[in-house]
This record gives structure tokens, sequence and C-alpha cells, in this order.
């Protein structure tokens, strides 16, 4: 019984600190220790698992939407002749 | 092609700055144009609109222009501009927000969802997968979608991104962690509709 509570305080106080660590995770912003401590913890919780990959799949998607656009050809254009209003 | 994504800080760019501070208006364009498409896309990615996204863009540089004897020169200068640029988007976003204050960006006249997914390669599923996080980071409110703009989109460093908005590292990234939670809250809805 006791032993049992205690394995669940120990699930319970590394899935709150992993919950707090994954953005930092996927940022490289760990430590090496701390790297460990999340991917043991995802390994066994199946719910820090699917927020760790949906938040990878999350961050992927936003970068791949930073690769595109282009600002309108006559902007530059547009902005200097106002400058060159102003005085 | 775009990329580098955060406009190279070239070597002489201090020298353009500061003949720009100096009243000259060919190093002020070349600044303008190294930066324009840049500015463009964060402030496009924030009002969410092509067309509203160029005057913000033309405001942003010409308030650039009249306030350039202000930048002193200890942040990088497209830091600066980014802040000028996300400053004025926020004044229009709010100023066409609902006078009871409603912030249900929902109601705003945004991005269609297929406006800035033209990329001819992308799959329907990638397709359907931008659409979800056009919505996601449309229903941010404005700090919390600058940072993701920033930091996870554009992707500046964690430094830079709080340096354009005046922030801490750590009030940054606070920040920072619950867009990525809303916007990954919606992304797993999605995927959960689908797996
Ligand atoms: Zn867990």
């Amino acid at each position: 019984m006791i032993k049992r509570l205690a394995r669940h305080y120990h699930f319970m106080r590394e899935h709150l600190w992993t919950n707090s660590h994954l953005s930092p995770y996927l940022d490289q912003e760990v430590s090496a220790a701390e790297r460990i401590r999340v991917e043991e913890h995802t390994h066994v919780c199946p719910k820090c698992h699917r927020m760790l990959e949906t938040l990878r799949e999350t961050l992927e998607g936003l970068r791949a939407m930073g690769a595109e656009g282009g600002a309108p050809s006559g902007l530059t254009d547009s902005v200097m002749e106002r400058v060159r209003g102003e005085r | 092609m775009l990329r580098p994504m955060r406009p190279v800080s070239h070597a002489d760019e201090d020298d353009l700055v500061a003949r720009a501070q100096a009243g000259d208006q060919g190093a002020f364009e070349e600044l303008v144009r190294r930066h324009a498409d840049r500015l463009y896309a964060v402030v496009t990615r924030f009002v969410g609109d092509r067309q509203e996204a160029e005057e913000v863009t033309q405001e942003a540089f010409l308030r650039a222009w009249r306030g350039i004897g202000r930048f002193q020169g200890n942040s990088q200068f497209f830091t600066w501009l980014y802040r000028i640029g996300i400053n004025e988007a926020k004044r229009r976003v709010g100023r066409r927000a609902s006078p009871a204050g409603s912030t249900s960006l929902d109601e705003h006249p945004g991005l269609e969802v297929s406006d800035l997914s033209q990329a001819p390669e992308t799959s329907a599923d990638r397709r359907e997968l931008r659409g979800v996080l056009e919505g996601a980071i449309r229903a941010l409110g404005p700090d919390y979608r600058a940072a993701l703009i920033l930091r996870d989109i554009e992707g500046l460093s964690t430094s830079e991104a709080a340096e354009t908005l005046d922030l801490g590292e750590a009030a940054f990234k606070s920040r920072l962690h619950r867009a990525r939670l809303s916007v990954r809250k919606a992304v797993d809805d999605y995927l959960g509709d689908e797996r």
C-alpha cells in the first residue's frame, strides 16, 4: 500500500515536471540530465507522450509556415515615395 | 529563396543605419529592401490579411524613418523594426475589435484558410493542418500571437524575440509556452479526429 502510494507520488511528480519541460525540451534548452528525465517519463506516460508528439508536430507545422511569402513587389517603392514626401 | 528567415546581419548594416540617421534616404531604402519580406511576413501573420499587412508594413517603415534618430544601436536594427511593425499591427487589430471588447477573433475578417496555403506541393493533409494552425493562431490574444509568430514561425532566437517584444527572457518563455499549448490543443483535437 505504502509502496503503491510512493510509486504514484513519484509518477505524478514526474508527470508535472515533464509537462512543464516539454517546450524547452523541444527547443533543446534542457540539460542532458533533464533530457533523460523527460524521455524516461514520456516513455511510460501515454498522456505526456501524446503531448510531446503533438507539440512536436505543431512546432514543425509552424516552422514550415515561415518559409513562404514575400512582400508585394512595389512595397519598397511605395515606402520610399512616402519617405521622400516627408520633407 | 527567402531563407534565411532572419535578415542576415550584414557587416555594413550599422553603417546603413548611421547614414539613414544622418538623413541619407538611399541608405534607408537599402534597409527597407533588406527587411521588407520578413517584416511583411510577420505583419501578415499578425493581422491575417494581405492588404492590411501591406498598409501596416508601409506605415511601420515610415515610422521607422521618422524615429530612426531614436534607434540606439544597443539592440539589433531588425528587432527594433519588428517592434514598430508589431505595435502598428496591434493598433490596427485593436481598432477593428468590436466596441464591446469581444476577444473572439473569429468575428474579424481574417485570412481565408486557402489564402496562405497556396504552396502547390503541399498535400491535402498538410493544407488541412495548415488551416488548423492558422485558425489557432488567429484565436490567440495579440501578445501570445506575437510571441509565437516571432519565435516559432519566423525562427528568431529566444533572446531576439524577447528583445523585440521588450520582455525579459523568462517572461517571454512563459508567454510562448502558453501560446504553444493553446495551438497544440487545436492540433491535438484535429489529429484526434483523424487517428
Ligand atoms: Zn505524464
